[in-house]
């Protein structure tokens, strides 16, 4: 078993030590005196790189990273589940499924059809088939924009999740012409994922893994994020509003009119129609498909489930529920250590509540209201909220006035209503809309990440917004043999 | 002066308030069940004076995030809610009854006021700003009252010589009410400041300073060393926290305490002898009506809180609530209504500070403690609410 692990940067050359279950990791460290140094140097190394290299080159050489991490039986694999468990705390189901899960969709999509469906949504205004579900456009299209590769594109990579903050470096590779230099700011949890990706592709193209800089800083840090913000030309921030806000103040300082993508709090909703409440096998398969989507991540990522409006009754709804997340819990994916103590709390304030259900393991709370809103949650867990709903009207009026925090949407309605709802949501600002089971698993490739396709948004402003499903009929999960076969 | 309280009152109104609270709240009964204790456990508890048995509701639970209101507040009586200053962004709303909103008051006046004392300056808002603010705080068709316009209501009791150093610009509210209708504030002049201290050292006169430390120390900042020389004729009182540098929308910088009475003692001319009586701190929340006297110690570089003497004290283990004979822990609070009708279910309340325990009684009884801080509930970091630790950690 590995103790010691010593991530390098071929830039930031100090580092810092941190130690988590018996784990001593290493990480590189920003070094402010030198910033605009390495961003000088990047930019030559992908100016050199990126005009010697065809896009389908790198295509290869990227595919081949993400094939690494595909097959979770190799022993290689097997070991890193256990590093990434030991160092972000997160459960193993959640790491192997959702986390390491993401490269599978990745790594079997057609390369032809890569960036067919994105453009045929840009260029058209209905609803786009895609392989796995339906596309739709919201806005439109302002023909003055251009397209133009950024020079420097520089990634604040939040830490509530294992999977797709790794990839964000594949948004700076070639989509139609050339590859930007990137950097890469490390948070301070669940930074080990990361520089695992980018030490891979290391191994496989060294002088791509030059085009890229990472490490870590604290967060604000004006004498690193000034210089940062001067150089680049487009910024994405996977962050808190507030950490956002910050930033945004800086960038109109010190470097107004640059691209940035903005990724702060989401919070997720499931609307469940009468047909999957009044049928108790739809209903099962519905309510499993709900308790990964609430407990993935323990509840910090950006897809999980917190409101779930029912067409039927509340209460009954949420004590499956619960019973069933509390099972989860116990039996597949359990809470982690470090989060152990926001159920405490949640505890000591909700147990004496008839309005939530809990018990004294801690590690679950659903609530119920009769009346339905949009909640938003005091604290981030396994903690969700169930209210009772007339139709998906009713919902469309609670979450319309909330678009900032809209992202996903987990549907169990009629397939007649799947297209509807796609229209109904996307409106409201909702961008993925899922089926139960299925919250933290986007396609890269048909969906967009909150509204945006990032690698296009960062080179040419569409100025729109995008909503997509997973799935085109009932049928494409409600016979699928589900993972929870230990419940 | 504080009335004492003896202990066979404190039993027979404690015992009033817990059985009225528990009628009227299944939340309590509920935390009561979980913890297996009855009524009667409890009452039996009180008699023995084993009073850490009685569970107790955390602070939390009263912050509008929770949603709790209706199974925490009885708006059976008249009352409104007192509404904390919400340093954290999330406010407690307390319904409390118009008796009990006088004695908060009036603790108020008993802690801020010192005897011989008429003439104060408020290094705070003025009673008008509390005023704007706890109207616009109303909620759920009930009036609110901030718990810092108490305090000062309170202060105001006492003396009557009180001036505040933060006020509405009230000309200039009038022409930006037109532009984009906010109010303008206005802040005392340092020299107004200096005028007024000065004019009560000239006339021998004694003058408490207090209020918010952050609103204080702008002004301390400013003032020079050995500028006053007041001997025992200054007092200092401070309340509402705010050392970590905010409280409410009010930002300063984290603050240094001995460095700080160093400093008082220093532009003040306040011998070393007088900081355990002339030197003051007032712990209290708005989920209880307790407000604790610290006075400074040399001897532990922080003040020395004496708990209040209407409430049993304890400091409990964090995570079982378990009351500790030393050490820190979390600070509970127990205290009966002045006249036993609950119009909350605060008579027990724990609350998320931490505080080291000083001196302590049989059964558990704190009588002294010091180093209050926030306790810190490590929770999920994600990109939701919670990230704003990871990008800025």
């Amino acid at each position: 078993m590995k103790t010691e692990i010593e991530f390098h940067d071929p830039f930031f050359t100090s580092s810092h030590k941190e130690e988590k279950n018996g784990l001593k990791i290493s990480y590189p460290i920003a070094d402010e005196r030198y910033i605009k140094e390495v961003t000088y140097q990047i930019r030559q190394n992908a100016e050199k790189y990126f005009s010697t290299h065809s896009v389908d080159d790198i295509r290869k050489v990227s595919d081949e990273v993400d094939s690494s991490f595909n097959d979770l039986t190799k022993p290689e694999n097997v070991e890193l589940i256990d590093l990434i468990q030991r160092s972000s705390g997160f459960s193993k189901y959640d790491i192997k499924n959702w986390g390491l899960g993401l490269f599978s969709s990745i790594d079997s999509y057609d390369p032809k059809i890569r960036g067919y469906y994105i453009s045929k949504a840009i260029k058209e205004k209905g609803i786009i088939q895609t392989s796995s579900g339906y596309l739709k456009r919201f806005g439109y299209i302002n023909p003055f924009n251009k397209w133009k590769e950024p020079t420097l594109l520089s990634h604040f990579i939040s830490g509530n999740v294992v999977g797709y903050t790794a990839i964000l470096s594949k948004i700076g590779l070639p989509v139609k012409i050339k590859g930007t230099a990137q950097i890469l700011k490390l948070p301070s949890a669940a930074s080990f994922f990361p520089m695992v990706y980018l030490q891979k592709l290391e191994t496989i193209d060294p002088d791509l893994r030059k085009t890229i800089v990472c490490g870590y800083w604290k967060g604000g840090d004006d004498l690193i994020e000034r210089p940062l913000i001067e150089e680049s030309d487009a910024i994405n921030i996977l962050s808190s509003d507030q950490a956002i806000k910050d930033l945004l103040t800086r960038i109109e300082k010190y470097h107004r009119g640059i691209t940035v993508l903005q990724h702060g709090h989401k919070i997720g909703i499931a609307y469940i129609s009468r047909e999957f409440i009044n049928d108790p096998d739809r209903l099962e398969q519905t309510i499993n498909g709900l308790v990964t989507d609430i407990s993935a991540f323990d509840g910090g990522a950006c897809y999980n489930v917190k409101n779930i409006y029912v067409q039927g009754d509340p209460r009954k709804f949420a004590e499956m529920l619960f019973s069933k997340l509390e099972h989860f819990e116990k039996n597949v994916s359990n809470v982690s250590n470090h989060t152990k103590s926001t159920g405490l709390s949640l505890y000591q304030i909700y147990s004496g509540s008839n309005e939530v259900i809990s018990s004294d393991e801690k590690n679950v709370f659903v609530r119920v209201k009769e009346n339905p809103e949009f909640w938003k949650p005091d604290e981030l867990f396994r903690y969700v909220q169930v209210m009772r709903v007339n139709n998906e009207n009713e919902v469309y009026g609670l979450i319309r006035n909330n678009k900032h925090y809209l992202q996903t949407a987990i549907i169990a309605v009629p397939d007649e209503k799947i297209v509807p709802l796609l229209l109904l949501f996307g409106k409201a600002g909702i961008s993925n809309i899922h089926y139960p089971g299925s919250a933290p698993l986007i396609n890269v490739y048909e969906e967009p990440h909150d509204g945006e396709f990032d690698a296009i948004r960062v080179r040419y402003n569409y100025s729109a917004r995008f909503a997509a499903t997973n799935f085109k009929f009932n049928k494409d999960w409600i016979e699928k043999e589900y993972v929870l076969e230990q419940i | 002066m504080k009335k004492k309280m003896d202990e066979s009152q404190y039993k027979e109104l404690l015992k009033e308030s817990i059985t009225n609270q528990w009628d009227k709240f299944e939340y309590f009964r509920n935390i009561c069940k979980k913890k297996k204790r009855s009524i009667q456990d409890i009452l039996k508890a009180i008699d023995d004076e084993e009073y850490y048995q009685i569970p107790s509701i955390m602070a939390t639970a009263f912050k509008k995030s929770k949603g709790l209101f209706k199974e925490l507040n009885d708006f059976s009586h008249p009352g409104k809610f007192q509404v904390s200053s919400s340093t954290s962004g999330d406010p407690s709303y307390i319904y409390t009854n118009q008796v009990e909103l006088d004695k908060v008051a009036d603790n108020y006046r008993l802690t801020f006021g010192i005897d011989g004392t008429s003439k104060a300056i408020g290094f705070a808002p003025s009673i008008r700003i509390l005023d704007a603010l706890s109207k616009k705080a109303g909620y759920m068709g009930y009036k609110s009252v901030a718990r810092m316009q108490l305090a000062l209501n309170g202060a105001k009791m006492h003396y009557n010589d009180l001036i505040f150093t933060l006020d509405v610009d009230i000309f200039r509210t009038l022409l930006s009410k037109v532009v984009n209708g906010k109010t303008v504030l206005k802040k005392k002049h340092l020299d107004e400041i200096i005028h007024i201290i000065s004019a009560a050292e000239r006339d021998h006169e004694k003058v408490n300073l207090g209020g918010f430390v952050l609103l204080f120390m702008p002004y301390l900042n400013q003032l020079k060393e050995a500028q006053f020389s007041f001997g025992d004729n200054a007092y200092f009182t401070f309340s509402g926290g705010g050392y970590s540098g905010a409280k409410g929308l009010i930002k300063g910088d984290k603050l240094n305490k001995p460095e700080m009475i160093k400093k008082i003692a220093s532009v003040f001319g306040i011998n070393k002898k007088l900081f355990s009586t002339n030197f003051k701190d007032l712990y209290g929340f708005t989920e209880s009506p307790a407000i604790n006297e610290g006075y400074w110690s040399e001897d532990i570089d922080d003040f020395l809180f004496e708990s209040w003497h209407e409430s049993r004290v304890f400091i409990v283990d964090p995570e079982t609530e378990e009351p500790l004979k030393s050490g820190e822990g979390l600070l509970k609070f127990i205290t009966p209504y002045s006249n036993g009708n609950t119009s909350a279910a605060n008579v027990s309340v724990l609350q998320l500070d931490n505080a080291t325990i000083r001196e302590i009684k049989p059964n558990f009884i704190v009588s002294r403690f010091s180093h209050i801080k926030r306790f810190q509930n490590a929770s999920i970091e994600g990109c939701a609410y919670k990230a704003e630790e990871i990008a800025n950690a």
